[in-house]
């Protein structure tokens, strides 16, 4: 079932909620009280609301007490107080829910708690308001009261498979282990193609010190998926368990390379939708994170765009979206992006690099030479600047600096595939072949689908 | 029976004879564990650490610490307080406080007359610890300084007055230092150093970050993508120190560090140390050759994670036994809605037992920095104050114009591990943006008081108000020189239990105990036993000694002891 929330655009926000409820309310109905915008120090948007007149505004309506937020972004406010006055105005499971997910997006516990009470109250065969009262009682460290609300979330709806991982795990640290393996053996039953089940149960078997069952858990889990944090990590556990050490140290050591944390809320379909409920700029961060890895450009921008017109004073999203143009050409983009990175406040090494990259992509040398210097100024071991000035000074024809630069730029990043290729470029460019042509080499080891270096190493017969 | 009953069974007998945490919680005004003594003391200290420009700086929400230390010589506890200071202006210099104790708590200023004000560089130069020791092993107690910027080290000259000798000591390296823990390596009497290391941090590397509400708020230290490695410093002859990170291995991984605790982990008789790391895996560094490698082996041991694979928020670390086998265990203060990290050591092997040793339910809500663990009411069993404080604005906060306040905690061994007994304090007493906790006897009456020093906010007076049973008090001295014993393990025996405890003045977070030894003894009227094992390995034990008294014991002297006043 779909949570119904009302999105509206900034502009509108505030004012068309109130609109809304004073043309749909009852006669004894009150909106909630107007909120002010204001601009903060960054250039940003910012919703004041004024938390004692929404208090009394949701004693009136006998709701629980909303956040006892002031400041607030639009989006966010907007969310919030339409949800509330949906909920004064509807007063079912779904409306009090989502005031619930509101405050809880934004880790206002106590409210959203009584919130989701109420909503359990009224729509009591949903199972997300118990499943999320639950969580709620979890991270706010009540872990009796945490389990029951679980387990009655699971006689509501059975099927959703990160209810008994999530009991599993308040189990095993209370040392239930009988219980923990139940509810972990009833997750890998529903989602038999996840590894997580695999992985509880060797955790449950490394706590009752059966480190041979839990290895083999454990490479029935990295059968399923071998680059896993938890896989590797509770690997290396079982195999130091079992006195083999240097695996173990294997295990560890490939564990450590892996991304760490957020498993649950990676599997958690409530928990994401919870989050993302306020459209809040900082779930468009969250995304435009997630996204990066995909290289997906156009699709990076067009998020991008979304955080800084909400959060104009994002600079670290600005000068994303100065490096995003350039890949896509954008050039006109990029400078104007630039130049409201820079119109922000303090003064860090990281723009003047990026305005040294943006120059450099336009083929301007000495300009970005400028900016490399001035980053570096700011922050004299700053690799980026050290290799975007080496760059620069080959164009500039200054080869013997450039090489300084970029095999310092080497010394501390052995494994920058791009700075191997600028370096093949320059020895390339001075005759010197065969330490070109090992550059390009190298470049291949480090990045094999790296095809300007392939060519090159054609071109040079190597 | 169960397991936690196995576990706890120990901890059960001692805990007995004293009410529950649950009955402790309804303790009326007039039994307070503490009371607020800030006032009335002249304790008037208020960190500054605030560019006022809403740039949110990293470093500005990570200090201060402080140490406790006889300065004078004349047998109390002076408080040394660090003031941070501006990051980026260079108008306002903001000077340390030390302030000098009358021996019953009341405190005057004497900073200037005794050179302690660490101001003299210039931005972005802003200090966040201290460690007491007496680095140069003659008989007084030295200070070292963490810094964002070169540390400092300043030596007393035996009157209570300090010098800055940090080119001559070679403990200048700058960084962005955080704790710091004296301790003797190799085990050859002279003072070696562990100073962790945060993130490589300057104000042109600073980034911008927003919370959920939209609003700009200090980032999470790993957006810097900037972890240090710590540094490892060889004490010579004289105060003199040689960087030893490269050789032994410390500089060889990063982490976010924030604080350190050495003990013997594995009962070999050599020095371990515990780095607790925000958000990257902890350090297990375990001493090989004498002292002159470290090998980081958290991971086989069970200490680089919790026992859910999360590297933790590792703020505060404290190392003491907490299931009553005589070894150190460890508990890390962690931040909000997770638990504190409580890992059990069984001969060098830890368990993540934060569960079963009850660091769930009332830890979960706040953020921990510093930690004590000690015996507050004297009943023969550990107790803690942990010290909170936000590190991202609260949407819900417990004081509107404190966005970053949490109230701090006093927790007691219970039936089923740690239990809240908060309510022994005045509420307002514990509200702030706590960072560090130095724990020792401030008015010589024998129970342990504290210094609890908040971010951007004042230094706070808790004076233990116990008045019943009986205690001990070890001033442990070396026989090679030196002031204390730092690293010496004792075993006490009294009223037919056994209790470890050690000098380790600079577990917590960035700040420097009292470095005596502190024992409760509940109703025992003698002591039967004390087994001291020195840094140096050699053990002594004293036989049937008074009650209720601060004793010296020195090195090679058993069986003769002195009292103290």
């Amino acid at each position: 079932m779909n949570v119904p929330f009302r999105l509206v655009s900034t502009s509108l926000t505030l004012v068309s909620c109130l609109a809304l409820t004073a043309c749909t309310s009852p006669p004894a109905y009150e909106p909630p009280p107007l909120a002010t915008f204001e601009q903060g120090p960054a250039g940003e948007q910012r919703a004041r609301l004024d938390p004692n007149a929404l208090a009394a505004w949701a004693r009136r309506q006998e709701l629980p007490e909303p956040p006892q937020i002031d400041l607030v972004e639009p989006a966010v406010a907007d969310v919030l107080l339409g949800a509330l006055s949906d909920a004064a105005e509807r007063r079912d499971g779904a409306s009090y829910g989502l005031v619930g997910m509101a405050c809880e997006s934004l880790e206002a516990h106590r409210s959203a708690e009584a919130y989701f009470e109420l909503a359990r109250e009224a729509e009591p065969q949903d199972f997300r308001w118990v499943y999320y009262l639950a969580c709620i009682h979890q991270v706010t460290g009540r872990d009796d009261s945490a389990h029951g609300l679980f387990l009655e979330a699971l006689e509501i709806d059975a099927s959703y498979p990160t209810t008994h991982a999530r009991l599993a795990e308040l189990e095993l640290d209370a040392g239930r282990l009988g219980e923990a393996a139940q509810s972990f053996e009833r997750y890998r039953q529903l989602v038999p193609q996840d590894w997580l089940g695999e992985v509880g149960l060797a955790r449950v078997a490394l706590e009752r010190a059966q480190a041979a069952e839990a290895l083999t858990l454990l490479e029935r889990a990295a059968q399923k998926r071998a680059d896993d944090f938890q896989v590797q990590h509770y690997l290396g556990r079982a195999l130091a368990a079992l006195g083999r050490e240097d695996e173990a140290r294997a295990a560890l050591a490939r564990a450590a390379e892996l991304p760490k944390g957020a498993w649950f809320q990676a599997r958690d379909r409530l928990d994401q939708e919870l989050h993302a409920v306020t459209d809040s700029t900082t779930s468009l961060v969250e995304e435009f994170e997630r996204l990066s890895k995909t290289q997906d450009w156009p699709a990076l921008v067009a998020l991008g765009e979304q955080v800084v017109a909400k959060r104009p004073g994002d600079k670290t999203m600005w000068l994303n979206l100065v490096s995003l143009y350039r890949k896509l050409g954008r050039v006109d983009d990029a400078e104007a992006a630039m130049r409201r990175a820079e119109a922000l406040p303090g003064k860090e090494a990281r723009v003047p690099v990026t305005r040294a990259e943006l120059e450099l992509a336009r083929s301007r040398a000495a300009e970005a030479l400028v900016a490399a210097e001035e980053a570096l100024a700011l922050e004299s071991d700053s690799l980026r600047a050290r290799a975007v000035k080496g760059r620069s000074l080959i164009l500039l024809g200054r080869y013997g600096e450039a090489e300084a630069e970029l095999l310092a730029v080497r010394a501390g990043a052995p494994t920058d595939a791009g700075n191997e290729f600028a370096l093949g470029e320059l020895y390339r460019g001075t005759g010197r072949k065969s330490e070109a042509i090992t550059c390009y080499r190298r470049c291949l080891e480090l990045q094999p689908g790296m095809t300007n270096a392939r060519v090159r190493l054609r071109e040079l017969g190597g | 029976m169960s397991r936690t009953a196995l576990l706890f069974g120990l901890i059960v007998s001692l805990a007995a004879c004293r009410p529950s945490g649950d009955e402790a919680t309804t303790t009326s005004p007039s039994s307070r564990a503490f009371v607020d003594a800030t006032a009335a003391s002249g304790l008037l200290f208020v960190h500054d650490a605030d560019d006022g420009d809403e740039l949110f700086r990293l470093p500005e929400e990570m200090g201060p610490g402080g140490a406790l230390l006889d300065h004078d010589g004349d047998a109390d506890l002076d408080v040394f307080l660090v003031q941070g200071g501006p990051l980026v202006g260079a108008a306002r210099r903001s000077p340390c406080v030390l302030y000098e104790n009358d021996g019953q708590a009341r405190f005057r200023d004497v900073t200037a007359a005794a050179g302690a004000a660490v101001v003299d560089a210039a931005p972005p130069a802003h200090a966040f610890g201290a460690a007491a020791a007496d680095v140069d092993a003659d008989g007084d107690v030295d200070l070292l300084v963490t810094r964002l910027g070169p540390d400092v080290l300043l030596v007393n000259d035996g009157s209570g007055r300090f010098t800055d000798a940090t080119e001559r000591s070679g403990l200048g390296t700058p960084g962005f230092s955080s704790s710091a823990a004296f301790f003797d390596a190799d085990r050859d009497g002279r003072l070696d150093l562990y100073v962790c290391r945060y993130v490589d941090w300057s104000a042109s590397k600073e980034e911008s970050c927003f919370d959920r509400r939209g609003l700009r708020d200090y980032c999470n230290p790993l957006e810097y993508r900037a972890p240090m490695s710590d540094r490892f410093y060889r004490g010579r002859d004289g105060g003199v120190f040689q960087d030893r990170s490269e050789a032994s291995g410390v500089a060889g991984v990063t982490g976010h560090g924030l604080g350190v605790v050495a003990a013997d982990f594995d009962d070999d008789g050599w020095p371990d140390l515990y780095v607790a790391n925000d958000q990257t895996p902890a350090f297990v560094w375990m001493n090989r050759d004498g002292g002159a490698r470290f090998v980081e082996d958290a991971g086989l041991r069970g200490a680089a994670f919790d026992g859910d694979g999360v590297a933790i928020a590792g703020m505060g670390v404290a190392a003491e036994d907490l299931d009553g086998d005589l070894d150190p265990d460890l508990l890390v203060t962690n931040i909000h809605h997770q638990s504190h990290l409580g890992l059990i050591n069984e001969r060098g092997l830890f368990s993540d037992r934060s569960r079963r040793l009850g660091l769930s339910g009332w830890a979960v809500p706040y953020t921990g920095f510093g930690i004590a663990l000690f015996d507050q009411d004297h009943d023969g069993s550990l107790d803690g104050f942990i010290v909170n404080g936000a590190v991202n604005r609260l949407t819900e906060p417990w004081d509107p114009q404190q966005p970053y306040a949490e109230p701090d905690q006093l927790v007691r061994m219970g039936e089923s591990g740690f239990v809240d007994a908060s309510d022994e304090v005045d509420s307002e007493a514990l509200l702030g943006v706590g960072r560090g906790v130095m724990v020792g006897d401030l008015d010589g009456d024998g129970d342990l008081d504290l210094v609890v020093t908040n971010n951007r906010g004042p230094a706070r007076l808790l004076l233990n108000q116990t008045t019943s049973a009986a205690w001990c008090l070890l001033s442990l001295r070396p026989a090679g020189g030196g002031r204390h014993a730092i690293g010496a393990e004792v075993v006490l025996h009294a009223g037919g239990r056994r209790q470890l405890r050690a000098v380790r003045p600079h577990a917590g977070y960035l700040t420097s105990n009292d470095p005596r030894v502190h024992f409760g003894l509940a109703d025992a009227t003698r002591i039967d036993r004390i087994d001291v094992t020195w840094p140096t390995g050699e053990v002594e034990s004293w036989t049937d000694l008074p009650a209720s008294r601060w004793l010296e014991l020195r090195q090679g002297a058993s069986p003769q002891h002195e009292e103290r006043p």
